[in-house]
């Protein structure tokens, strides 16, 4: 059958679809991946890639709203917060409309065009349904972390449920499949179809140093793409100040585009390294420290290493609550990370078992290559 | 369970190893590639497929070895040597001709494959068909070796041709032979080659990836032929084999893309208006909306155009593109120009281009070709070899 992927283009939407995409692709499947914006991240999964919008300043569109958009969660207005409310002066609702206003017509007409038997869109970018609904074909909705759920994407879709209006809908529609990767635990009843998270976090050369076990228990740090240019690396600069007190590795993966000048003198136990795929990372790890992002939550969990979780953002603060709940990590702010803390992610039994429950429960969940064939026999008729 | 995945440097060699890497990922398992390019693109363009490499031998190093394999050596000699085994579909001796070729490769990076699964643990490692240093890797570890095959000729006796052609590489590690227990993955259409040893398994085509052009994604309103030589070819030969371009294909009622990149192609001269060269762009999605192609014969482009149920014409350079080319035009999905005594002419493209019989046949093979388990399907029985 044909699939078309469609999702935004940033790292933290696109990632989590590609492990999907290539099940799909490896049982024989024609698979194109549809975004919009900066195509570097789509350009190294192997897939195929189709950019919807190439007149789209996305650049500019993301740099007057994310910030704001980026922060709102924390300072009361988050997303999912007030559903009743008026929405549109909303800094996220100015973001995200404006990227589906942006991709729309181009991701409508690559439908028409190349003719699906279903779309896979990423939850957030709803505009996947008017695409599977212009080509007559399928369409399903993929969660990209433990807190996406149907609530928060009708939310979203009473934001732009003008694009909709305009292609002749007065409501939103409901996907013909939800696609859920929250770990039974942390949500006994999933919206839909239960899936298996196996993170991609983009490929590449592995450094040496990386495949090895490390001598010391290794920490990663990290703060994902989008945190440190919104809220600065302030959680990096508390590890630094406390590593030298504590018997392990660092291992702070920053972004290249990250200023970490105010990162000099580190102790000889703290490692800077540019980007490295986060799941080979944690493979290595003994415990991780993060923003609280989506995918860096998910990874943390199939990577069964207990988390300290110090939200900057977005939905950092909704996934920090939740790793907390399921007792794998710890949910503080800046303020309060401190070498104690670290000292208690190293030597907390019940955090590193409840870690371990975790990624034992992720790892029984029907995984991506076994929800393609179960979307093949749904939606690939004769040729499925 | 986590699964080291080795090849021949080179392109050929290297890509055909994505599409069983993906299936296992997706099924949640770990993967690692261990492999070296034969150029400076290669491992790349490797990691571009979106998988986790380790490089374990700079590129430089096949260049300097195929240097001094070619100096003993009577080059046209060989070549023509393997074009009489192609013509009498003596696949067998090919394949042990081939596994002695490629021995001392498998050798240079024998150490550092070694070192990698020794480190990193492997329960399972999955080599392309002539590398050597996967499959003793394998036997050091005491886990099953899977080949991986890129073409339509597989052999059963490939792991003890291997094992002898790099005994001293393997005495080196303490090895004394293949691995006890290992499987291959067959890609052979039942119809070609030599289907029978192994797995059957689906050929699902691994190019790179890319973004596509508008124009691919919608069938031409004239007929589209795609040409291409490959990857290695026009680096050997140059671009003789192409030269018809410039001379007939204006007579013709159809669209010529070509994967050229600019320096390449003004080297052909003034091209007609209805040739389009383009630069990397993956085969199989030119083929998508193609009509016919013509190519050199190299395994990823005879099986990419296989699976794509797209007749062929066919003009081998060298290597195992005789045996693709013979094996094609005998299963009537295409046929062979073979430039050293002819030209590609005009006939030959009006026969490409209405010849009912190849489009039929080139259907039927994709067919044959579609039904076959897809290697999502394999994953299970990789599985159960590891028990």
């Amino acid at each position: 059958m044909r699939v078309l992927v469609t999702t935004l283009s940033g790292h933290g939407h696109l990632f989590p679809l590609v492990t999907t995409a290539w099940a799909l692709r490896s049982a024989g499947h024609e698979v194109l991946f549809a975004t919009a914006g900066d195509m570097t991240a789509v350009k190294t999964t192997g897939l195929h890639s189709y950019n919807v919008a190439p007149g789209l300043d996305m650049g500019k569109l993301v740099g007057e709203n994310v910030g704001e958009a980026f922060r709102s969660s924390t300072s009361g207005r988050g997303f999912g917060d007030n559903p009743g409310g008026d929405l549109r002066d909303h800094p996220a609702f100015r973001l995200f409309n404006g990227l589906a206003e942006g991709m729309v017509d181009g991701l409508v007409g690559l439908a028409r065009d190349w003719r699906p038997d279903v779309v896979v869109y990423e939850a957030m970018n709803l505009i996947g349904l008017l695409a599977a609904r212009a080509a007559g074909a399928g369409s399903v909705s993929h969660a990209i972390g433990v807190s996406h759920n149907k609530q928060i994407m009708a939310v979203f879709g009473a934001m732009q449920i003008d694009i909709f209006r305009r292609h002749g809908l007065d409501e939103l529609p409901e996907p013909d499949v939800y696609l859920d990767v929250a770990p039974p635990s942390m949500k006994p009843e999933p919206d839909g179809w239960s899936m298996r998270y196996v993170p991609y976090n983009g490929g590449g050369q592995l450094p040496g140093w990386l495949t090895g076990r490390p001598e010391r228990p290794r920490i990663t740090v990290t703060l994902g793409t989008v945190a440190p240019m919104m809220a600065g690396i302030g959680p990096v600069e508390r590890i630094a100040a406390a590593a030298a007190k504590i018997d392990a590795e660092f291992v702070v993966a920053m972004g290249s585009n990250v200023d970490t000048s105010s990162l000099r003198d580190l102790p000889d136990n703290v490692r800077l390294v540019g980007y490295v795929p986060l799941g080979p990372l944690l493979a290595s790890s003994t415990a991780v420290v993060h923003h609280g992002g989506a995918g860096t939550t998910l990874t943390a969990l199939d990577a069964g290493v207990p988390q300290i979780v110090v939200p900057q953002g977005a939905d950092g603060p909704v996934n920090a609550a939740a790793v907390a709940a399921a007792g794998c990590g710890l949910n503080v702010t800046d303020e309060e990370l401190d070498a104690r803390l670290v000292e208690r992610l190293l030597t907390d039994g019940s955090l590193r078992s409840s870690a371990a429950r975790i990624r034992a429960e992720m790892r029984a969940m029907p995984s991506p290559a076994e929800v393609a064939d179960r979307l093949a026999k749904n939606f690939g008729g004769q040729n499925s | 369970m986590r699964v080291l995945v080795t090849s021949s440097p080179g392109l050929g060699h290297m890509l055909p190893m994505v599409s069983i890497s993906w299936a296992l990922r997706a099924a949640g398992h770990e993967v690692l590639l261990a492999m070296a390019g034969r150029g400076p693109s290669h491992v790349p363009m490797l990691a571009a497929s979106g998988l986790h490499v380790v490089e374990t031998q700079p590129y430089e190093t096949f260049a300097r070895l195929m240097d001094k394999v070619r100096e003993g050596m009577d080059v046209k000699a060989v070549q023509q040597s393997i074009r009489e085994m192609s013509r009498s579909g003596d696949a067998e001796r090919l394949i042990s001709f081939g596994v002695r070729l490629f021995a001392p490769q498998s050798d240079a990076v024998a150490d550092n494959v070694v070192a990698v699964a020794d480190e990193w643990r492997p329960d399972l490692v999955v080599h392309s068909p002539m590398d050597g240093a996967g499959p003793l890797a394998a036997a050091k570890l005491g886990v099953p070796a899977v080949e991986q095959a890129y073409g339509l000729n597989s052999s059963e006796t490939r792991y003890a041709q291997i094992a002898e052609a790099l005994a001293d590489t393997y005495r080196r590690h303490g090895v004394n032979g293949p691995p006890d227990r290992h499987a291959l993955l067959n890609v052979a259409p039942p119809s070609m080659g030599t289907p029978g040893p192994g797995w059957a398994m689906r050929y699902v085509p691994f190019n790179g990836g890319g973004q596509l052009p508008d124009w691919l994604l919608r069938t031409p309103d004239r007929p589209r032929v795609i040409v291409t030589l490959g990857t290695v070819i026009p680096g050997f030969v140059g671009l003789g084999p192409l030269q018809w371009l410039a001379d007939v294909a204006g007579d013709l009622d159809a669209e010529f893309v070509v994967t050229l990149d600019d320096t390449e192609a003004e080297q052909l001269g003034a091209l007609p208006d209805n040739v389009r060269p383009v630069s990397y762009t993956p085969l199989n999605a030119l083929l998508a909306t193609s009509a016919a192609i013509i190519h050199h014969g190299g395994s990823g482009s005879t099986m990419t155009s296989l699976a794509m149920g797209v007749p062929q014409l066919v003009v081998p350079q060298g290597a195992d593109q005789y045996n693709n080319s013979h094996e094609v035009a005998k299963r009537g999905a295409g046929f062979e120009v073979d430039t050293e005594v002819a030209k590609v002419g005009a006939d030959d493209l009006t026969r490409l281009l209405t010849d009912a019989s190849l489009a039929a046949a080139a259907a039927e093979v994709k067919a044959e070709i579609a039904a076959q388990p897809a290697p999502a399907e394999l994953v299970s029985r990789l599985v159960e070899l590891v028990g």
